[in-house]
């Protein structure tokens, strides 16, 4: 899965000064889109920007050899009303530390490929217009009443009916029963 | 309306378990012949207790092949009598009536326990087997000696037994 910072967009019109568009890869697995895949990148107004554990190859859309990469274990800074990547480390150290708006927050799949038609600028539109629906429609599955089937629930239960079960025979059985003597008669 | 499988399911065992619950009381209380105390023993004046047939010469009585009777007097602070013999493998039916103050008959370490009420009689059937020696408490607080109070219930072999009662 591929999860893209963007930046440019910035509503202030004032927080970014780099208009490259920045794609991060999963070095797990490089090229995939695999939506299970736990990348993503978080930039907040409250500062600290959240990341998945792994490194991240970063590459810019208009280079696509041009790798850098984060340490996601390294905490986020935050700068006022923007966060800054400063543990951004660029292998080729033509990138800069990029600013990225507060609350910004992608998580997309592949871009659009960028055919003749369309040219780059067409494709980060289908993308900038598919983000959001992207984002709920590739993240989550859905699934019908019945296909949902929590087994470890139901085992869970299961283990409780046992435990139950077992708990109910030895107290009444050997705890009262066994505890003689026992109060006796006849009803009625 | 839709009901997952597993729903159903458990909905279903948790019916089941609470059926098993009470054919498991039912069974105790059918079949082994579990009871409660309850209150269908006879009223008796405790003043007038040294005047009824049975609790004023309090011991037991034997009144059929294997059935003993045993009528006790409880006291602040004493079972009256304090100690009491019954013959293995029989049935014993404990009448219980206090003169002063609620107390108890709690036959330790065991499900035999009643209490024991001014003017009411309470009446515990229990099957004796093995011979055995069983502590008797009074679990109600009854004054300042109710941690004193205590008594015996000894099931001794048949063949040491004798009976006050007997012919």
């Amino acid at each position: 899965m591929f999860v893209a910072g963007v930046y440019g967009f910035s509503t202030s019109g004032t927080a970014s000064h780099h208009t490259d568009r920045v794609q991060f890869e999963s070095p797990h697995r490089p090229g995939t889109t695999h939506a299970d895949e736990p990348l993503w990148a978080v930039a907040t107004s409250a500062g600290p920007v959240a990341m998945s554990n792994a490194p991240i190859v970063m590459r810019t859309l208009t280079n696509d050899t041009t790798t850098a990469v984060f340490e996601p274990t390294t905490p986020y800074q935050s700068t006022g009303a923007s966060a800054r990547i400063p543990i951004m480390t660029d292998t080729r150290g033509d990138i800069e530390p990029l600013d990225i708006v507060p609350g910004w927050f992608y998580r997309i799949n592949k871009l659009p490929p960028v055919s003749q038609s369309t040219g780059l600028a067409g494709a980060i539109d289908i993308y900038k217009e598919s983000t959001l629906s992207r984002m709920s429609s590739k993240l989550q599955r859905e699934i019908g009443h019945d296909e949902f089937d929590p087994k470890g629930t139901l085992a869970l239960i299961a283990i409780y009916f046992v435990i139950i079960s077992v708990l109910w025979v030895f107290m009444y059985f050997v705890e009262f029963l066994g505890n003689d003597l026992t109060i006796v008669g006849t009803i009625l | 309306m839709n009901i997952h499988t597993y729903e159903k399911f458990w909905l279903a065992a948790a019916m089941a378990l609470i059926v098993a619950f009470i054919l498991t009381i039912t069974y105790g209380t059918v079949g082994i012949g579990v009871a409660m105390v309850d209150d269908s023993g006879e009223t008796i004046n405790p003043e007038e207790i040294n005047e009824h047939p049975k609790f004023s010469s309090p011991g037991v009585e034997q009144v059929g092949e294997n059935e003993y009777d045993v009528y006790i007097q409880v006291v602040q602070f004493a079972f009256l009598p304090t100690e009491v013999e019954v013959p293995a493998n029989s049935t014993v039916n404990l009448h219980l009536t206090s003169r002063d103050v609620i107390h108890s008959y709690s036959v330790v370490g065991t499900n035999a326990n009643t209490m024991v009420i001014p003017g009411e009689v309470a009446e515990v059937t229990v099957n004796v087997d093995e011979p055995k020696e069983y502590g008797v408490i009074c679990t109600e607080y009854c004054g300042s000696g109710h941690h004193n109070m205590e008594g015996k219930l000894t099931v001794v072999p048949e063949e040491e037994f004798e009976s006050e009662g007997s012919q």
